[in-house]
């Protein structure tokens, strides 16, 4: 049953990890490919974007698990 | 139970395996040093996302997580998170470094070294990640 446990955690794990990758990765590749289809190449503009939608990410993610920690040293 | 796990393994390396051919045959190698630079920021962005997926955000009275599937501990992924965020700056300051280098994490550099290094702090981190998930927490 453990084993069973273990297994699916890390098929989970690993699917979840792939598709986040996928999904990422493939967002950046149709953007350079959409901008070598109009003859050019990703901009400066086009990667601030891109960190500033990381910023959100990281900040959202940040807060939550400050939020956790917050909880987890919040006697009962 | 060796045994088992070790098949596990195999089967999961195969499935890795044919993933990678896959994006490599389909995925357009970049070329300019902000399509580099984006990449390596999607890469983070994705290592985010599995940071969060797999944070466990409430406990239950007996110590063990609401959901089971997140298995790491807040503290442990406020680190991870803290070393992408470290990459992620080295990243922002090569692509905005002038051609002639500055400063990379307070170290002299040049933008192709600063998102070299950049990129080198991410995969450290994608392979804790990783084996985290392997074992369980």
């Amino acid at each position: 049953m453990a084993e069973a446990l273990l297994i699916i955690n890390v098929l989970n794990a690993a699917i979840g990890a792939g598709m986040n990758a996928t999904v990422a990765i493939g967002r950046v590749s149709e953007l350079v490919k959409n901008r070598h289809a109009s003859g050019g190449t990703l901009t400066q503009e086009d990667l601030k974007q891109l960190f500033d939608e990381g910023d959100a990410l990281e900040n959202a993610v940040r807060a939550k698990i400050d939020e956790a920690l917050k909880d987890a040293d919040t006697p009962k | 139970m060796i045994h088992k796990l070790s098949f596990t393994k195999v089967v999961l390396l195969a499935l890795l395996s044919v993933a990678l051919g896959f994006g490599c045959a389909t995925t357009e190698p970049p070329k300019s040093f902000q399509e580099q630079a984006a990449y390596v920021e999607a890469g983070a962005q994705s290592a985010i996302k599995t940071i969060d997926q797999n944070t466990c955000y409430k406990y239950q009275q007996n110590g063990k997580c609401v959901d089971p599937v997140r298995t790491l501990h807040p503290a442990q992924a406020k680190s991870y998170l803290d070393q992408i965020a470290q990459a992620r700056l080295a990243l922002k300051t090569a692509s905005s470094m002038p051609a002639s280098g500055g400063s990379c994490l307070g170290t002299a550099s040049t933008p192709e070294a600063c998102l070299a290094l950049a990129s080198t702090m991410l995969g450290v981190v994608q392979k804790i990640l990783l084996t985290t998930a392997q074992k369980g927490g």
